[in-house]
């Protein structure tokens, strides 16, 4: 379960209403929190939401962009390593053609302060993306010896810049040469959701396995929780997918009436194929992203047609 | 073919969400959840249909796919589309225009 | 020795093998060794050895004519019409826009029906439908039901199908999107960006076509279609490839880009438009490329294109059966007015009661129009590639080694090509700057080993 605590609208979550979302964790028997947001590290009353999630002894999963003010870092950097891990997106920036030196060189020196709490990540938004830096940035800053990697996924009510399912074939034998030599250095691959099997051959897939990454081609709910209180099956689905939750509602409950909403859609995948996929048809892969396999479904044919009504025995 | 005779109007009721695969075309209701796999001969009239082809170029049209005189061709189409009437994919209109 | 080339980069050599897979780039007194090696069947320098044992060993075999029984034909062509919704200022194709006759939908079928028969009775378990015109999409019925009762047909016999079109992209919006749900791939025209595209391209009444083709365009990159740009290259818009190449990476999801110079035709010169210079295409053609490569876009030259080795360039000898809207069946969909123009005969039969009647000694003759065949392209070292360009378009009864642009085209985009496979991009992208280091390179009468000079 992820807790949005800020978005771009700038409101934040009420000190109160996290109290909530940390009671509705314990009723579920979760002894994780996961903050997002936006930027969750912006929120004002950020060391108040980790001390309060300490205390009940939450393991905190904060994602951030990583170019965090000096009272935020100092804030992550007095929990205990063990007890946090601090997902840095390393190719998050304030200008569109990606990260300036600046901001890499601002993000180098939180990771090097954040030590083995960090993680980095990097969502793969082209299929030209360069992934070599992320080596040096684990090696030379100190982080868990893991390295995250996402697919720019479709927003479903938006407009943001992701991969198209067309160029992931493409940025397959990257991610694999990458994970067979991030091994080398003891740096495991960890792939989020939405990768597909078929984005890779048989090669480069014996090149993961033998790089020791974990492939889980799925795409479930992931259960973001919205300032609101609203609970979202994940971001990219945005508004679109959503519950209201009820004060009896465990994590389970509130997964499967989020699957139930979108079941009926689940027939296809991102590609055409994906429905009469073997891979998919016994559950080994959930045929991508649902938001881009949402994206595919179009609304219903809008010309008409003028039968005789004896056609339809009228 | 039954010109002349009166006529009513079809259409896809506006929550329906549908998508083109390699095997079949998915149909999906929004509001009840129900999920229609369209293969062979229905996929094929969808599309037409999506085309907007009247109804007397379907009838042609299917005849010529499954090798049917006008007739025949007319009467399995009639049925196509009471199935779709029945399973929610078309609903009845007010008449011809 | 026979298939070894050698063509002179600067003052190295690239060393070429098509049919051992091999590329190196080697100094002068490098090659002169490996030759003798080769020649006296010697051992050679440590370092060369490795070359020298590639090349000794078989390679694949020499691509050769077809034969045999008309049994795995390469796709059934459609041409649903020859008319065409725009009116093309560089248009090559003589046929009436308007007023072309459609192909009939009984006759669709029979010819849907008879390539099915033929499949079926060769165990094949693949087919291809590829649909040409004119603008295919002029007679869209046809194309259609051919789509729906090929894929009846090919359900009832197991057959996995492809479907292929070349279209201009100028119809609404659900015309495009039926095309992207149905169609593997499509070969769009766009020749650049709007002043580009209505420049070269605008409909038969004067209209601009740029916004509806870029619409298309958007439809087809959205959709799971493989979608091929192919833009037509003048000597006026050939500096601009690079624009044009980081245009389409932001507007556009293209697998890829074909870049094909003007043919020049009569309509082509009545509005002042020429082919471009060749070292010049060849230039931005490499530079084009390499903006496109960075978004994992491939850049295609019909005639350079490395893939694989074969005898023919196109459709044409590889049992293509294209047929025509009045059911004649060709081996090439261009108008038979061009073949006779250019001495071919390339009617190979007609559908004659639902069934292929092919006649086999023009079969045969088809056939035989291999790079075997052209004179022109004997000591090429793109032979097995570009196998002589088109067969209508591009003459190749020269003597061997007179190249004309079309050549030093394909002869520069290829060796760009190969430099870069083998690492050696820079040296590419600063041997392309030079003209005369280019034109000493595309000007080599022979580069088959044995008969280089300068060993």
């Amino acid at each position: 379960m992820q807790t949005a605590i800020g978005d771009h609208a700038q409101t934040f979550i009420t000190l109160d209403t996290f109290e909530a979302r940390l009671d509705a964790l314990d009723r579920s028997g979760i002894d994780e929190i996961r903050l997002i947001g936006g930027e969750p590290t912006l929120h004002p009353q950020f060391p108040a939401l980790i001390e309060r999630a300490r205390r009940r002894g939450k393991h905190l999963v904060v994602f951030t962009h990583g170019l965090i003010s000096e009272r935020a870092l100092a804030v992550l950097e007095a929990i205990p390593v063990d007890a946090c891990t601090i997902l840095v997106n390393t190719n998050a920036s304030r200008h569109i053609d990606g990260p300036t030196p600046d901001e890499q060189a601002r993000r180098r020196a939180v990771l090097l302060r954040l030590g083995a709490r960090a993680l980095p990540g990097f969502t793969i938004d082209t299929p030209g993306a360069a992934l070599d830096f992320l080596l040096s940035l684990a090696l030379e800053t100190g982080c868990q010896p893991k390295i995250r990697l996402g697919l720019a996924q479709p927003i479903l009510s938006g407009r943001n810049r992701y991969l198209h399912p067309k160029q992931y074939p493409l940025v397959g034998q990257p991610i694999a040469r990458f994970a067979q030599a991030a091994a080398q250095y003891g740096i495991t691959v960890e792939l989020d959701c939405g990768f597909v099997r078929c984005m890779f051959s048989e090669t480069e897939l014996e090149m993961l396995h033998a790089a020791g990454v974990e492939t889980a081609w799925r795409c479930s709910p992931i259960l973001d929780v919205g300032i609101d209180g609203t609970i979202m099956h994940c971001f990219s689905l945005g508004s679109r997918v959503v519950l209201r939750p009820t004060d009896s509602a465990t994590a389970t409950d509130l997964r499967a009436a989020l699957a139930d909403q979108v079941r009926p859609y689940r027939a296809a995948g991102i590609y055409k194929a994906c429905s009469s996929c073997s891979f998919k048809l016994t559950g080994a892969c959930t045929g991508g992203c649902l938001s881009a396999t949402l994206q595919r479904f179009r609304a219903s044919p809008a010309p008409r047609l003028v039968v005789p009504e004896e056609v339809l025995g009228i | 073919m039954m010109a002349g005779h009166a006529r009513v109007t079809l259409e896809c009721p506006e929550h329906l969400r549908w998508v083109q695969d390699a095997t079949c075309v998915w149909v999906v209701d929004a509001r009840s959840g129900a999920a229609h796999c369209l293969s062979g001969t229905d996929a094929a009239v969808w599309g037409w249909m999506t085309m907007a082809y009247p109804y007397d170029r379907l009838v042609e049209l299917t005849g010529l796919l499954l090798n049917l005189p006008p007739a025949e061709a007319e009467q399995h189409l009639a049925a196509l589309l009471q199935a779709w009437i029945a399973a929610g994919l078309l609903e009845i209109r007010a008449g011809a225009l | 020795m026979d298939d070894i080339f050698a063509i002179p980069i600067d003052d190295k050599y690239l060393l070429y093998a098509p049919l051992h897979h091999l590329t190196a780039l080697v100094n002068r007194p490098a090659l002169a060794q490996l030759e003798a090696s080769l020649q006296a069947d010697a051992p050679a320098h440590p370092a060369l050895q490795p070359l020298v044992d590639r090349l000794r060993a078989p390679g694949e075999p020499v691509p050769m004519a077809r034969t045999g029984p008309l049994t795995d034909p390469l796709f059934l062509g459609i041409i649903p019409t020859r008319g065409c919704n725009m009116a093309c200022r560089y248009c090559d194709f003589a046929a009436p826009k308007q007023s072309s006759p459609v192909m009939s939908l009984d006759l669709a079928r029979d010819a849907v029906d008879a390539y099915f028969d033929l499949l079926a009775a060769a165990g094949q378990t693949r087919g291809e439908v590829h649909f040409f015109g004119g603008e295919p999409f002029c007679a869209e019925t046809a194309v259609h039901f051919v789509v729906e009762y090929a894929a009846h047909r090919a359900a009832e016999h197991g057959i996995a199908m492809r479907f292929e079109a070349t279209s201009n992209g100028l119809y609404p919006a659900a015309r495009g999107q039926w095309i992207a749900d149905h169609f593997d791939t499509l070969v769009l025209s766009l020749d650049g960006p709007a002043e580009i595209q209505n420049a070269h391209r605008p409909t038969p009444n004067g209209h601009d076509s740029f916004e509806i083709v870029a619409r298309s365009a958007a439809i087809f990159s959205d959709a799971p279609i493989e979608l091929v740009i192919r833009a037509c290259i003048t000597q006026e818009t050939v500096g601009r490839m690079p624009e044009i190449a980081a245009w389409i990476t932001h507007e556009f999801l293209p697998g890829s880009v074909c870049f094909e110079t003007l043919t020049l035709s009569p309509l082509a010169e009545q509005h002042e438009m020429l082919p471009p210079d060749p070292w010049e295409f060849a230039l931005n053609f490499d530079r084009a490329a390499q903006i496109l490569g960075a978004h994992g876009i491939e850049t295609v030259h019909s005639t350079a294109s490395t893939r694989d080795c074969r005898a023919t360039f196109c459709p044409v000898g590889r049992d293509a059966l294209i047929v025509s809207p009045d059911g004649w069946v060709d081996a090439c969909y261009l108008l038979h007015e061009d073949w006779e123009r250019s001495g071919l005969n390339l009617r190979i039969g007609r559908l004659d009661s639902g069934r292929f009647a092919i006649h086999t000694d023009a079969l045969q003759d088809v056939r035989a129009l291999t790079v075997h065949a052209r004179p022109l392209c004997a000591d090429c070292f793109c032979r097995y590639h570009c196998a002589g360009g088109c067969h209508v378009n591009h003459d190749t009864r020269g003597r061997p080694g007179e190249y004309d642009a079309l050549c030093v085209q394909t002869r520069l985009i290829t060796l760009a090509g190969l430099l870069r496979e083998i690492g050696q991009g820079e040296l590419a992208a600063a041997w392309l700057e030079d003209r005369a280091a280019c034109a000493v390179s595309a000007g080599q009468p022979s580069d088959r080993l044995s008969r280089i000079e300068a060993v």
